[in-house]
């Protein structure tokens, strides 16, 4: 799909004069499939499609190409374009929930967050467990700055709907932004419960509890950049880079009982030489810079890392 | 001899039957649709807060069990303690009320069926039971393709007549053709969903349907209280290391690294 969405994306630049409507359609829809925010082209391709082809549209992707123009438009911060795109909607479907939330996104673009509250809290009293207007109460007290607010908003969330994996990334993310690393790792947790086979969160989980440090914890970050490197087939530097520092900071002398002691003696090693490859490939001018360190790292220097 | 010489209807049979009842077949089923409409308000969202948190709690327990060989150990234990512990989550009563209490207690859900019930089946019952008495023992219509025997039941309710061709129908059997022939091209005209009394009839016949009222939700908790003390932690992370050092040193030997 993202390469038709390339290949349409191509298209739309080079055609001259207005583009074809159908190009347009296509456009949208795979933004819309795929979930990327490119807000600026879609506001532009969306005020074409909706000025000039609004009668190419079905009833119902009309309205799913408003919503998607109106939230493209008020990034874009295209005020009164979203202004009349939100008021149409909310005409054609008065009462929705889903219509007035993009109302008080308008509230939120403009700076009048009190109207925005108030909005989503009337909205809450009609429908209780409306998880969207609840998500837009933590991006309100994100917009007003108020991070601990929304930390909390967003907990509040969790609390009822535990299962919410992008809301446990957002709060994962607000965690780290205050330094309170012990929940973030929590927040991680949930995800790794989430999806086992994505790397990354393999390594920001370790990236967190080296953060955190303390000798258990880097036993166990190592353990999870050992996972991502098997992950990833040795694709992720990260995970390399992790490894050596994880190991240069575990000073007890591990005897050689089994298999598992052995792979831990000798990871650094292998490790280090992976990276030396991988350098030498694709970045050959920065070794001199890397082998110094990778020399530091392999000695076990527990300082300045 | 079956239907060697085609019948001839009388006129007034087409007049005064076939045309008035499709028209009233019809009528009548764009009334139900409209009262349906009314009196259709939104199903109120008994999805109280408390209740999803409880259906997500159980959910986020399976996830535990199914995925916690991901996390560490104490991670683990900590979940695990909170869920199913002394004074786990899961030994508190739930909020959820099951089915039939919720039958019992909640007069909207009643009032509801009963709705239902007036605005759809009831007209349809009555219709049914004036054609019957109205239009009964005569033949009104003719099908123009012919058909195979074993339709005689179907389309000729009361009316015993062995030698009398397949194609031929009575008004009940026209009746109830129509009715369930136009739902489809009310679904046509009206490009929404139509109002679907089968289905709730069905619904209502099933003994097995699990009502959109919720599950029994303190079974579950139980359930998932059991389940996850029996979980047996192994971490799998257990090998990481060695897992790592054997797949750089193949990727190393297969030059890809």
């Amino acid at each position: 799909m993202e390469i038709e969405l390339e290949e349409v994306e191509r298209q739309l630049r080079g055609a001259k004069g207005v583009p074809s409507a159908d190009k347009l359609i296509r456009y949208l829809r795979l933004m819309r499939e795929l979930h990327i925010r490119d807000s600026p082209t879609v506001a532009r391709y969306g005020n074409i499609l909706l000025r000039h082809y609004k009668s190419h549209l079905s009833e119902e992707e009309l309205w799913a190409v408003s919503e998607q123009v109106a939230i493209a438009a008020l990034d874009s911060h295209a005020l009164p374009f979203a202004a009349s795109v939100i008021t149409a909607t909310n005409s054609r479907f008065p009462g929705s929930i889903r219509a007035q939330r993009l109302q008080g996104m308008y509230f939120e673009a403009v700076g009048e967050y009190g109207k925005a509250e108030a909005m989503y809290r009337d909205l809450l009293v009609q429908d209780p467990a409306n998880e969207m207007v609840l998500k837009r109460l933590v991006a309100l007290e994100r917009s007003r700055g108020n991070l601990t607010s929304a930390i909390e908003a967003l907990r509040k969330y969790l609390d009822t709907f535990a299962n919410d994996k992008d809301a446990w990334e957002e709060l994962a993310e607000m965690y780290l932004e205050v330094q309170n690393y012990r929940q973030a790792a929590f927040c991680y947790e949930e995800l790794l419960m989430h999806v086992p086979g994505n790397s990354s969160f393999y390594v920001r989980y370790a990236d967190i509890l080296y953060t955190i440090g303390g000798p258990t914890n880097y036993k166990t970050a190592r353990s999870y950049y050992a996972k991502a490197i098997e992950l990833t087939a040795g694709g992720s530097l990260r995970a390399l880079f992790g490894v050596l520092a994880c190991s240069a900071h575990i000073t007890d002398k591990v005897a050689l009982q089994d298999s598992r002691s052995r792979a831990q003696i000798e990871l650094p090693e292998v490790t280090t030489q992976a990276l030396l490859r991988i350098y030498k490939q694709h970045a050959p001018d920065k070794l001199p810079f890397v082998e110094p360190i990778l020399a530091k790292l392999q000695s076990g220097l527990g300082h300045g890392l | 001899m079956a239907g060697a010489h085609p019948l001839l209807l009388d006129h007034a049979v087409r007049d005064w039957v076939f045309i008035p009842l499709t028209l009233a077949i019809v009528l009548m089923k764009l009334l139900t649709q409209y009262m349906h409409q009314l009196f259709n308000t939104p199903p109120p969202s008994n999805k109280e807060l408390k209740e999803v948190r409880e259906m997500q709690a159980v959910a986020r327990a399976g996830r535990l069990r199914g995925f916690g060989r991901f996390i560490p150990e104490t991670s683990f234990k900590m979940r695990k303690e909170y869920f199913a512990g002394e004074k786990g989550f899961f030994t508190q009563k739930p909020v959820t009320r099951s089915p039939q209490e919720a039958m019992a207690t909640d007069p909207t859900v009643m009032v509801d069926m009963m709705k239902k019930n007036l605005t759809g089946m009831v007209p349809q019952l009555a219709m049914g039971m004036v054609v019957n008495f109205f239009f009964q023992g005569f033949v009104i219509g003719k099908v123009p393709f012919p058909l195979s025997p074993r339709f005689k039941p179907m389309l000729q309710r009361g009316i015993d007549l062995a030698s009398l061709d397949v194609s031929y129908f009575t008004s009940l059997s026209y009746y109830i053709l129509l009715l369930f022939g136009l739902r489809g091209v009310f679904s046509l005209i009206f490009r929404e969903d139509v109002v679907d009394e089968t289905e709730m009839m069905r619904r209502q016949m099933n003994p097995m349907a699990a009502g959109p009222m919720g599950v029994d939700m303190e079974a579950m908790f139980k359930q998932e209280k059991a389940a996850l003390a029996a979980v047996d932690f192994e971490w799998e992370l257990e090998s990481a290391e060695e897992r790592a050092v054997d797949m750089l040193r193949r990727q190393m030997k297969a030059k890809k690294l």
